[in-house]
């Protein structure tokens, strides 16, 4: 896993000194080695973290004749064998490496080779005899890829803050990428909470040349119509899934060059993975885990009882909400997003953890809820089909009772508040039905912001309207599918894979790798009757079926736990840091403009009054809301993303300008 | 947009398959109504019928048996 940036400019070639700038700035990303090249109309970088052929495969790497060079962020699982295919075709590798498997590939099968490649990525390459400069992103947005047009040319990098490095770059937060966050928790490609600033979709390539930019899908998720999909037989699909997420951990665990660990969440995903990938080692594998000095949000329990069946040699990191507040800032600085939750900061702990037991690579139980169907939202919209049958009826409203066992203030013991917010929005004929809920009572936070912001909000014309971007067909998909397309084409890159993944992982240079969003698990999840995935209201039903003989039954069995965190309630106890105050001070928040600062008050005022504890969901939204767009505000827009650090040695310097030579 | 597209009516030995699926895993929360209300989301969902007020009952889904008795009479 690295970081990659990069310029493309019609006019003089680019400067090295912000190449090497771009290339500090991701040296957290990529703290093994730097490189860049410098040609006519282009500028690539790379920070690298060496993962596999640490000895060679430094980058940017070319094909044999270096007509082709590409810096690249990821990993193709699948190298070895396309590697092999392209040797019997005539190459001539120079290392064994997966980014050179990418420079063959494209070569041949120009952007064909996507289709074959099963891994998570982010590359650009610069075909040095078009003059054209390719960018690619893997199909469901593990690794990121932002960009920027400036004048004529293209900047783009692994993250922002890179981008920010070039001062011809505008930073400003965009309403609209504002609006989509107080909608969908996130913005969705290509908007960003930066104006100007996009991101290439997931599943998606992007051209530069004479012709100018453009990009399109080389992949979209899509799902059988309701009734016609292949496989109905419950047992051969938990043998035929079983497969495939074997071979996608086995892949993800064994195409490294340096140690890879696991995560334990206490839950059956990174169960299921980590009891795969300990038969893949006769070493002691390595486990990690998140506790939280609150047991209303602790595992540990299901954690240790995991490690202990799988002999793993176990490590773990308790959290309190006085580290997360400590954290937080950093938090929002790798993140580049407004979060409505704090539960990204905890899990900057522990990759944090991760890196110090020697690690930088962990397999993760990531993808299974949004693949496999084990979300709470998948839940809540089945209950919401069975009502929309019968609205009027009472038996059919108790379904909602049934929903969020789990929480403290479960809808079974407060019916009347279950029926009046489950029963909001009840349209049968509603493609969103899932989400409706979700987005409506997101959306009442901007009910915070200043008369200014709402204004251009709405004269942005966000949110996007994500039904309209749902295939035609999709109307014959069973209605979890279109639950599914929603999930994925939202909160999975948007936050989950982004906030929560990425950026916390990448904070403290440790790949993650995620055996539940590999090309066939996906292929084959989406291809499964939905019934097969959502059993009733018995979550990742196939899942469970597959790998039972795996886990111990009180972790097959257990209601699913949603990974949370402490929010309100770690920054509004007394104790909390400075730079609470100081960034909902009223100077701040007339600098950024964003928020009424007498709504403000009152919010933080009322979250003091229980020290952040006693409040709803809603509000707990609005106090993470401020805290981090008004954090974003200070780091991003007052100042540059920062992180300017040197990049990291050795140092590859590639120079095809011409310049200097006789 | 339909939120269910119609289903074809399943043969019964695929009835039999699609319920032994359910009850393979089924979690009952202990509260009999409740889980009544759990069964009839999923026959509803699985089998493409909808199920009365009435139906919607302990007396009708409490057990493998009583629901395959249920859909013998929606599936005919």
């Amino acid at each position: 896993m690295c970081g990659i940036c990069g310029v493309a400019t019609p006019g003089p070639p680019p400067d090295a000194a912000l190449l090497l700038r771009m290339v500090g700035r991701l040296r957290h990303r990529g703290p093994d080695g730097s490189g860049y090249l410098r040609d006519q109309g282009v500028g690539l970088g790379h920070a690298r973290l060496a993962i596999i052929d640490t000895t060679g495969g430094a980058q940017p790497l070319s094909n044999e004749d270096g007509s082709l060079w590409i810096v690249f962020n990821g990993e193709i699982f699948t190298c070895v064998g396309l590697g092999n295919e392209l040797r019997s075709r005539g190459h001539a590798f120079r290392t064994a490496s997966d980014t050179e498997v990418i420079v063959h590939g494209w070569g041949d099968w120009g952007e064909q080779a996507l289709d074959r490649f099963n891994g998570q990525w982010a590359f650009a390459l610069w075909d040095r005899t078009r003059r054209q400069l390719v960018l690619s992103r893997d199909r469901l947005g593990v690794r990121p890829l932002y960009y920027a047009h400036t004048g004529g040319g293209l900047v783009f990098a692994s993250e922002v803050k890179a981008l920010f490095a070039d001062p011809s770059v505008p930073r400003a937060l965009d309403p609209a990428g504002l609006d989509e966050t107080l909608t969908y928790w996130s913005t969705v490609a290509p908007r960003t909470p930066f104006a100007g600033v996009r991101q290439l979709e997931p599943g998606y390539v992007a051209y530069l040349d004479a012709d100018g930019f453009r990009s399109h899908p080389y992949w979209s998720m899509d799902f059988p119509p309701r009734g016609e999909e292949p496989g109905q037989d419950a047992r051969a699909n938990a043998v035929a899934l079983r497969e495939r997420i074997v071979e996608a951990s086995r892949l993800r665990f064994t195409r490294s060059d340096v140690p890879v660990g696991a995560y334990l969440s206490g839950g059956i995903d990174s169960s299921v993975t980590a009891a795969v990938v300990a038969g893949y080692t006769e070493a002691p594998l390595d486990t990690f885990s998140l506790r939280f000095a609150d047991d209303e949000f602790d595992e540990g329990d299901y954690q240790q009882l995991m490690a202990r069946r799988l002999g793993t040699r176990h490590h773990d990191v308790v959290v309190g909400p006085q580290d997360i507040a400590e954290v937080f800032p950093d938090v929002v600085r790798h993140a580049e997003a407004p979060l409505l939750r704090a539960a990204p900061a905890p899990l900057f702990l522990l990759s944090r953890l991760v890196r110090a037991s020697g690690y930088k690579v962990v397999v993760t139980g990531e993808g299974a809820d949004e693949v496999l169907g084990g979300y709470d939202l998948y839940r809540e919209a089945r209950v919401r089909e069975f009502w929309t049958r019968d609205p009027s009826s009472d038996v059919r409203g108790r379904a909602a009772e049934l929903l969020y066992p789990w929480m403290a203030r479960a809808p079974g013991q407060a019916p009347a508040f279950a029926r009046g917010f489950f029963g909001l929005h009840l349209a049968a004929d509603d493609p969103a039905l899932s989400h409706r809920p979700r987005w409506t009572s997101t959306a009442a936070l901007k009910g915070l912001l200043t008369a200014d912001m709402r204004a251009r909000c709405a004269e942005s014309g966000a949110p996007l309207d994500l039904l309209a971007r749902l295939p035609a067909h999709s109307a014959g998909w069973d209605p979890l599918a279109r639950a599914q397309w929603l999930e994925m084409t939202t909160l999975l890159p948007g936050y989950i894979l982004s906030s929560q993944g990425d950026r916390m992982l990448m904070a403290n240079s440790i790949e993650g790798r995620f055996p539940f969003l590999d090309r066939d698990v996906v292929a084959y999840a989406d291809a499964l009757p939905a019934r097969h995935k959502l059993s009733g209201l018995e979550e990742k039903y196939l899942l469970k079926r597959a790998f039972a003989d795996l886990l111990p039954p009180e972790i097959v069995r257990r209601p699913k736990q949603p990974y949370r965190a402490p929010d309100a309630a770690s920054f509004c106890a007394p104790g909390a840091p400075d730079w609470v105050g100081d960034v909902t001070g009223a100077d701040a928040l007339a600098a950024a403009g964003v928020f009424e600062p007498r709504l403000v008050q009152g919010l933080l005022t009322k979250a003091r009054r229980s020290g952040g504890s006693g409040l709803g969901n809603t509000d707990n939204m609005r106090v993470l809301a401020v805290l981090s767009t008004q954090l974003l505000h200070h780091q991003f827009v007052v100042g540059d993303g920062g992180g300017d650090a040197a990049p990291a040695t050795p140092l590859t310097a590639i120079d095809l300008t011409g310049e200097g030579q006789p | 947009m339909p939120s269910r597209p119609p289903d074809a009516p399943p043969a019964p030995h695929r009835v039999d398959a699609v319920l032994d699926e359910f009850y393979a895993l089924r979690t009952p929360s202990g509260d009999p109504v409740l889980d009544a209300i759990a069964t009839a989301i999923f026959v509803e969902d699985a089998f493409g019928v909808t199920l009365s007020d009435a139906e919607i009952d302990p007396a009708h889904l409490a057990g493998r048996d009583a629901v395959r008795h249920l859909l013998t009479r929606h599936l005919a």
